[in-house]
């Protein structure tokens, strides 16, 4: 059995956590309301040259495919290298 | 008697969030201190490794999304005499098998298959295994139709592969519509926890790393081996993902392969989505829990984390009724062997620590994002969190039906995109 | 010297009582949010202000507990044991999501 409680006590408990739920969610409201970080997130599109764009450009300089092929070799083995500065 | 009765299942209740709780926090330790280690050069193998490739995208009523994907498939840095990308148009009623038709015509390496009414709609999975007929590649992708990929992921999947053991891979996806409503924000929110913190995490321990469905693939013939997509399963992907550890491979993941995609954008596409997701993890778990603990080919901890990953669905209903069970054991007094300081501390676990944990993981994972302000709407994760409540209720109760009737109710609900995300690509290319 | 012992124990009263969620609050902040990247003075400064509300916070929790035991008697104990764990939960996500802003103007240079 749940007795009645007083009226003031009531609605002191009330605003106090209203005013609390009010305060916790401040920063998700202000952040809804002037989004400074709304998204989204920028994806970063590649981090190295792609020498199938090299390879698929049409040539007819037999040359040019030739260093495009010892071009991918050097790429392949510098990047199987450990980095030196570190 | 009835007191001692509901104390034990109160003890097994926090238990199992507890358990939870602890590997929560264990991911969130593990992604923390990966973060500071230097990246690692790829092996020599995975970066001449480039098989031939097969990309399919399954697609039905996406007339607003396709044409950016397909678009984007003929931008893709692999070499396209090694790609192949099957369009399945999942008897579609708009125009989404005329705009892949007319990218068929002009790129060779593009291809489209026409389901009828009679043979399409059935779900993803179907039209995934009707796509599978026609690959050709060592490898085969998935993507959603809307979503929008580096130029580069295909590369960056298929190196994994020149690990024998590695039977599929995962990328990461980014929510592209997240400035758009509070909805897209939070599901972003909890991508970010889900993408950034845990997959990694699995990935880094070496446990269950998940396939998600899209943004990642498999050796073809393993997939053909395991008899492709399940149909009879709503979360095919999961399905898929322990059929191949339980075959002796393993899922990779791999961080920097990202993808956008559009998230649901309303709170009733968000229901239709997650009840799909949670009844089927639900399936799985009923399936593969028993087959996982018996397995010879997964170790002690893959199995722990597997058992958890299954019955992650279950979870809200855990704290629902642990709600139910806990406050009136409390109000009632609890018996002499168990004092109210202890039910206290317990109380406590559940409800404050035990629910701190996933905030903690997308938090460190925004903050490792850099994302500076993005983090003030996870309070706002407790609502989407109670939100879930129902949903994953629902969806036990649908499924204990299901079983108990012998009725099947899987039908496969298909989240609508709205192209919302197109502005947003328009906005990023002019960045 | 009688105030101030009153002031000490009434300080001491208010620690005790808040003294779970002052545990469970320096526990995860130093698990989680010291390994980040950042200055350390300012992790330092952000967990003692983390303390102070922690301790404002439930000392007005307290507050509320006894006006309702004032009224509602035995019933407003269960009440508050239940709730004070779900408030504390509200209010150390929102403190912890804003740190990392600072936290992450720290690691910028701002």
């Amino acid at each position: 059995m749940i007795p009645s409680p007083n009226l003031l006590s009531m609605i002191t408990v009330f605003f106090g956590i209203l005013f609390f739920l009010i305060l916790t969610f401040l920063p998700s409201i202000v952040e809804l309301k002037k989004p400074k970080d709304p998204g989204p997130r920028i994806i970063v599109e590649y981090d190295h040259i792609y020498l199938s764009d090299l390879e698929n450009r049409k040539s007819e300089d037999g040359e040019l495919k030739a260093n495009v092929s010892i071009l991918g070799e050097i790429v392949a083995i510098l990047t199987f290298l450990p980095d030196l500065e570190s | 008697m009835f007191i001692e009765v509901l104390e034990i299942l109160f003890l097994f209740l926090t238990a199992v969030m507890v358990a939870y709780l602890v590997r929560h926090y264990i991911f969130t330790l593990a992604v923390l201190k990966n973060s500071q280690k230097k990246k690692a050069n790829p092996s020599f193998e995975s970066t001449i490794y480039k098989p031939t490739v097969s990309v399919l995208i399954p697609a039905r009523n996406e007339e607003r999304v396709i044409g950016r994907l397909l678009q984007r498939m003929t931008e893709l840095a692999y070499p396209k005499d090694r790609l192949q990308v099957i369009v399945i148009d999942d008897a579609s009623r708009d125009e989404t098998g005329k705009i892949a038709e007319q990218y068929s015509k002009a790129y060779n390496y593009i291809k489209v298959i026409h389901r009828s009414e009679r043979e399409g709609g059935r779900g993803k999975a179907s039209a995934l295994n009707a796509g599978l007929r026609y690959a050709d590649g060592e490898v085969v992708l998935c993507f959603d139709a809307d979503y929008y990929p580096q130029r580069d992921i295909v590369e960056k999947l298929v190196k994994e592969f020149a690990d024998p053991k590695v039977g599929a891979v995962q990328g990461r996806v980014v929510v592209l519509n997240e400035p758009q409503n509070l909805v897209t924000r939070l599901v972003s929110l909890e991508r970010i926890g889900g993408y950034r913190v845990d997959q990694e995490a699995r990935d880094k321990l070496n446990l269950i790393t998940q396939f998600g469905g899209t943004v990642g693939g498999f050796r073809r013939q393993l997939l053909e081996k395991l008899g492709g997509w399940d149909g009879q399963m709503l979360a095919e992907d999961t399905d898929l993902t322990f059929r191949v550890y339980l075959a002796g491979y393993k899922v990779k993941y791999v961080l920097d392969a990202e993808c956008y995609e559009e998230a649901v954008d309303s709170w009733r596409a968000y229901w239709k989505q997650r009840y799909r997701w949670a009844k089927g993890h639900m399936q799985c778990a009923f399936k593969y829990s028993l087959k996982l603990l018996k397995s010879d080919k997964l170790t002690f901890a893959q199995k722990i984390d597997g058992i958890l990953l299954l019955n992650v669905y279950f979870m809200p209903i855990i704290v629902l009724v642990s709600w139910i069970v806990g406050i009136p054991l409390f109000v009632l007094k609890f018996s002499q062997w168990l004092s109210p300081f202890w039910a206290a501390m317990l109380i406590s676990m559940y409800s404050v620590v035990g629910n701190f944990a996933p905030f903690y993981e997308v938090s460190v994972g925004t903050y490792l994002d850099g994302r500076t302000h993005a983090q003030w709407l996870i309070p706002l994760l407790v609502f989407a969190f109670l939100y879930n409540i129902p949903i994953c209720t629902k969806a036990f109760l649908d499924l204990l039906f299901s079983k108990l009737t012998g009725k099947v109710g899987n039908h496969w609900e298909k989240t609508t995109h709205s192209g919302n995300g197109n502005s947003y690509i328009i906005k990023l290319l002019n960045h | 010297m009688d105030a101030l012992q009153a002031v000490v124990s009434n300080l001491l009263q208010v620690v005790g009582e808040a003294l779970q969620a002052l545990l469970v609050f320096n526990i995860l902040f130093i698990c989680m949010f010291f390994p980040l990247d950042g200055s350390l003075k300012r992790k330092m400064a952000i967990l003692a202000t983390g303390n102070i509300f922690c301790l404002i916070l439930n000392m007005l929790f307290s507050m509320f507990a006894v006006i309702l035991d004032a009224s509602m008697g035995d019933f407003s104990k269960a009440l508050f044991a239940v709730l004070s764990p779900l408030f504390n939960l509200l209010w150390i996500v929102s403190f912890w999501s804003v740190s990392l802003t600072f936290l992450a103007r720290s690691k910028h240079g701002g």
